[in-house]
C-alpha cells in the first residue's frame, strides 16, 4: 500500500501536527444474527468465507467493507484505506485523468480547471527562486493540457465575507444561545476532522459554517463556471492545488458531493509539493516555462495578483475583527496588534474603548494550543469570542504539503515563503467587483437562501459505537 | 469509606483512599518536589493532579488530552513542568500555572513509533526522557518555545520498559524486555562547536544476569548502586566496579538477591497486580504461585516485582 501513495509525504521537523491515531473510528458493521451453537469457518481457495454448521449447512459469509469515505473522520487509520483515499488524489491520478481525458471522444471530454490556492504558489515560488507573477504565469502555461488555471485567492473573498457575517450574527444572539460564540474557524479540515472525531456535538455549535475557500471555489467552478460554460457539473474535472494533504479528505466529503449529478465539487487535491514532482517528471524548470496569460472566472486575464492581509491561513481573524469592530461598536481598526501569549502559534487580539474590552479574539495554531483552546472551552473558561484554529503549527504556509527547500533551516525557508506571500497587495472583499457580480447575479444577494446553500456547510460529530476494534482491552 | 488496616504492620497506617477520579487502572502516581501535589496517570486516559488537603487531597486538575491509555507521569524537578506519555505514542509536556492551579498544555511530542511506557526527568536540568515499545529511549528539551527530541538512543532489540538517571545526570540506565540493560553515557560534543546537540553513546550493556524481561531500574542517588525488577521473580543490584584504566567503560559487578539486601533485615517485596479495574486481584503469597486466568505474559507480570525504588 505504502508504495502507492504519493512520495512527497515527509515527517517535518516540527512536531505539533495532529498525529494520526490509532483507533479506527468507524467500527465495521455486519449484520450479525444469533447463532444456536458454534460454527466452523471454511476459507475457500478464492478468499472468500463459509460458515459450516453444525448440521453441514454452509453459508457464505459477508466480507465486511469500510468505505473510503467512512474513513474521512479518521485523522490516521489502522487500515490503509485512507491511504488508498490520498493516493486517489494524487499527481499520478491527475496525470492518469489528464491523458484520459486527451483520449476521449470530442463529447465525453472534460473541461479540465485547476485552481491554485496563494500558498502553493509562495512555496512554489520561493523554490523555484522566481517572483509570485511569474510564477502564476509559468504555471498556468505548464499545466497547458488543462484548460484554466484560477486562482484561490477569489473564492477566498467570499469564505472571508461570510464569515465576518456569521460572525457579527452569532454576537447578536449570544444572550440566548451559548454556543454562539466563540466562533471557531472552519477553513482547516484537520482541524475539522480531529474536532468532530474526538469532540463531537460539544464543539460542533461552534464551528463556523463557512466553507473553505477550497470548497467555495469547487461550488463556483462546478456551479457557476459550469453554467457559464453551458456544461453539466460533471462534465468539469476540478483540481486543486493545496499546502497539506488533509484538503484531499475535504475534498471527499460527502456534504462536498452533488448528488444530482454525481459528482464531486472537487475531484482532486494535489499538494504543492507533487506539483514539484510533475514538474520534475517532466523534467520542466518553472524558470524555463514561458509565461502565459492568468485566467480569471469571469472570462477576461488578470493584470495582477492580489492577496488579503492576516497572514498565510487566509486572514479570517482579521477580516473577522475589522468588520466586527465596524458593524458592531463602530469603531475604525487601522493596524491590528497580536499579542504573543504561550508560545508564537497562540496570540490574542483585542478591543479596547475606555478600558472596557470589546472584543477578544485569539490564533491558535498547532495541536498543544487546540488541546488547550478546547479544554479551556470545556471548563467554561475561554474568554474569545472567535479563534482562528489551524491545526499546521506556524499556518497553512507551513502546511504537511509545501515544499522542503534544501541547504536551508526550516526556519529561514519558511521566511521566506511568508515574505514572498505578503509581498502581493492586499485587497478588500468588499471591494472586490467580480465578487459583487456574483453575489448579485448568481447567488441573488447578500444572504440569500443560495448564497447560503452554496457558501455554507455542516458537521457531524462521529459517534464511537464499541466493536471489537475499539473494545478497551 | 473504610480504611483498611495495612498489612505492612505499625509505622505505616492509610491516610486516603482516593478512588472517585479514575475510571480505569491507575498505572503511575509521581509526587511533586515541594510535595503538596500527587499526579496519577490511568488507563482511562486521564492524569489527575491532587492537592494535599488538611483532611486528605482534592482533585484540582485533570489533565485530558492523551487518545488512550496513559503510561507514566512524571513531575520535573524545578515543580513547574509535568510529563505525561501514552499508548497513543505521544509524550505531553505540561506547564502549571502557579496562581491558578492550570495545567496547560505545552508540547505534544509524537517522536515514538509506539506505545511510550515510561517518561522520568533529569534530576536538574529539563531535559525528558522516555522509553517505549519501539525499543528506543527519547530524550527531549525544549526549544525556542516549543519543545523537541534531541536524541534517540537505539540499541535494545525489544521494548523499553523503563529508564533511570544517575545522580549526575551524565549517565541513564534503560532496562528492556530484551533483558538487557544499557547504560547511556552523554558525550559532550567539544570537538563540534557550540550550540551543537550532545549525543549519548551506550557505554555499557549487561546482558546474561536476568532470565526474562525487565521492568524497572532504579539508579540510587547516594550510592550509586543500580537496581532492577525482573519478570524472574528476582530483585538485582549492581555496583560499578572502578574502571582500571581511565579508557575502559565502566564493569558492572553482579548481586543477585532473590528476596534479602544487606541494608535490610527482611525485604519484603509486596506485588498486588490488579490489572483490571473491575479485577482479578493477583497478590502472590512468598509460597505459592498465584492462580491468573490472565495470558501468559499478564501472570508472569503479576509475579515479578514491579516496580521498585530506593529510599531517598
Amino acid at each position: 500500500m505504502a508504495a502507492r501513495f504519493s512520495g512527497v509525504l515527509q515527517l517535518t521537523e516540527l512536531d505539533d501536527f495532529i498525529a494520526p491515531s490509532q483507533e479506527c473510528i468507524k467500527p465495521v458493521k455486519v449484520d450479525t444474527k444469533p447463532g444456536k451453537a458454534a460454527a466452523k469457518i471454511r476459507i475457500e481457495a478464492d478468499g472468500s468465507y463459509f460458515q459450516v454448521n453444525q448440521d453441514g449447512e454452509e453459508q457464505k459469509l459477508e466480507k465486511a467493507k469500510i468505505t473510503l469515505n467512512d474513513c474521512l473522520a479518521c485523522s490516521g487509520c489502522i487500515t490503509s484505506a485512507e491511504s488508498v483515499l490520498i493516493s486517489q488524489q494524487s499527481h499520478g491520478e491527475l496525470c492518469k485523468v489528464l491523458a484520459l481525458n486527451k483520449a476521449a471522444a470530442a463529447h465525453e471530454q472534460k473541461v479540465m480547471v485547476v485552481s491554485v490556492s496563494p500558498q502553493s504558489r509562495a512555496s512554489l515560488a520561493a523554490r523555484c527562486k522566481l517572483g509570485l507573477l511569474e510564477t502564476a504565469q509559468r504555471l498556468t502555461q505548464f499545466l497547458k493540457s488543462v484548460h484554466y488555471v484560477f486562482d484561490m485567492t477569489f473564492s477566498r473573498n467570499f469564505s472571508l465575507l461570510e464569515s465576518q457575517r456569521e460572525f457579527v450574527r452569532r454576537f447578536h444572539r449570544k444572550a440566548e444561545d451559548k454556543k454562539a460564540l466563540p466562533m471557531l474557524a472552519s477553513a482547516c479540515p484537520g482541524w475539522i476532522c480531529y474536532a468532530e472525531k474526538t469532540h463531537g456535538s460539544f464543539i460542533i455549535p461552534h464551528i463556523s459554517t463557512t466553507k473553505s475557500p477550497q470548497q467555495v471555489m469547487g461550488s463556483l467552478v462546478k456551479g457557476y463556471f459550469a453554467e457559464q460554460q453551458h456544461l453539466p457539473p460533471d462534465r468539469i474535472y476540478h483540481v486543486t492545488v493545496m499546502p497539506c494533504y488533509d484538503k484531499k479528505l475535504e475534498a471527499s466529503r460527502a456534504d462536498f458531493f452533488n448528488q444530482e449529478y454525481q459528482t464531486r465539487d472537487v475531484d482532486c487535491v494535489i499538494t504543492t509539493g507533487e506539483v514539484l514532482k510533475l514538474l520534475e517528471q517532466e523534467g520542466v524548470s518553472l524558470s524555463d516555462v514561458d509565461p502565459a496569460p492568468l485566467d480569471t472566472m469571469l472570462g477576461g486575464a488578470a493584470e495582477e495578483l492580489s492577496s488579503h492581509r492576516g497572514g498565510g491561513s487566509g486572514g479570517f481573524l482579521e477580516h473577522i475583527f475589522t468588520h466586527a469592530a465596524k458593524e458592531l461598536f463602530g469603531i475604525h481598526v487601522g493596524s491590528i496588534h497580536y499579542k504573543p501569549l504561550k508560545n508564537k502559534d497562540f496570540q490574542e487580539v483585542t478591543l479596547e474603548r475606555d478600558g472596557e474590552v470589546l472584543l477578544q479574539f485569539a490564533l491558535a495554531y498547532g495541536f498543544r494550543n487546540i488541546q488547550n483552546l478546547v479544554q479551556k472551552l470545556k471548563r467554561g473558561k475561554c474568554p474569545y469570542d472567535y479563534v482562528e484554529v489551524m491545526a499546521c503549527p506556524s499556518g497553512c504556509l507551513n502546511g504537511g504539503g509545501q515544499i522542503k527547500l534544501e541547504g536551508e533551516s526550516s526556519k529561514e525557508e519558511l521566511q521566506q515563503v511568508e515574505r514572498l506571500y505578503e509581498s502581493l497587495r492586499a485587497e478588500i472583499p468588499e471591494e472586490n467587483q467580480a465578487v459583487r457580480e456574483l453575489y448579485e447575479h448568481w447567488l441573488g444577494g447578500w444572504g440569500s437562501q443560495r448564497a447560503q446553500e452554496m457558501l455554507h456547510t455542516q458537521y457531524h460529530a462521529v459517534e464511537k459505537t464499541n466493536s471489537a476494534l475499539n473494545i478497551k482491552w | 469509606p473504610h480504611v483498611p488496616v495495612s498489612p505492612l504492620g505499625p509505622g505505616w497506617s492509610c491516610r486516603a483512599v482516593l478512588s472517585d477520579a479514575h475510571t480505569r487502572t491507575v498505572r503511575r502516581v509521581s509526587w511533586s518536589p515541594c510535595g503538596q501535589y500527587l499526579a496519577s496517570a490511568s488507563f482511562d486516559g486521564t492524569t489527575c493532579v491532587w492537592k494535599r488537603q488538611q483532611d486528605g487531597f482534592e482533585v484540582v486538575a485533570t489533565l485530558e488530552g492523551h487518545e488512550n491509555e496513559v503510561k507514566s507521569v512524571a513531575w520535573a524537578p524545578s515543580g513547574t513542568l509535568l510529563a505525561t506519555c501514552s499508548r497513543d505514542k505521544s509524550v505531553w509536556v505540561w506547564e502549571v500555572d502557579d496562581e491558578e492551579e492550570e495545567f496547560e498544555c505545552v508540547s505534544v511530542l509524537s517522536a515514538h513509533t509506539q506505545d511510550v511506557k515510561h517518561v522520568v526527568w533529569h534530576p536538574s536540568l529539563q531535559l525528558l526522557a522516555s522509553a517505549s515499545y519501539d525499543d528506543t529511549v527519547r530524550l527531549y528539551r525544549e526549544d525556542d518555545d516549543d519543545w523537541l527530541c534531541c536524541a534517540t538512543l537505539e540499541g535494545h532489540t525489544s521494548t523499553v520498559w523503563a529508564v533511570a538517571w544517575d545522580s549526575s545526570g551524565q549517565r541513564l540506565v534503560s532496562c528492556s524486555d530484551d533483558r538487557t540493560l544499557r547504560v547511556w553515557q552523554r558525550q559532550d560534543s567539544e570537538g563540534q562547536g557550540s550550540g551543537s546537540e550532545p549525543s549519548w553513546k551506550c557505554v555499557c550493556t549487561l546482558s546474561g544476569y536476568h532470565g526474562r524481561s525487565i521492568y524497572d531500574v532504579a539508579w540510587c542517588h547516594l550510592t550509586g548502586a543500580v537496581a532492577t525488577a525482573c519478570g524472574d521473580d528476582a530483585v538485582r543490584v549492581f555496583e560499578e566496579v572502578t574502571p582500571v584504566s581511565p579508557m575502559s567503560p565502566p564493569k558492572v559487578h553482579r548481586s543477585h538477591f532473590p528476596a534479602a539486601f544487606p541494608c535490610f533485615p527482611r525485604l519484603t517485596l509486596h506485588c498486588s497486580a490488579s490489572v483490571l479495574s473491575t479485577s482479578v486481584e493477583a497478590e502472590p503469597s512468598l509460597r505459592n504461585s498465584p492462580s491468573v486466568s490472565f495470558s501468559r505474559h499478564m501472570s508472569r507480570m503479576a509475579r515479578a516485582v514491579f516496580p521498585v525504588s530506593f529510599r531517598e
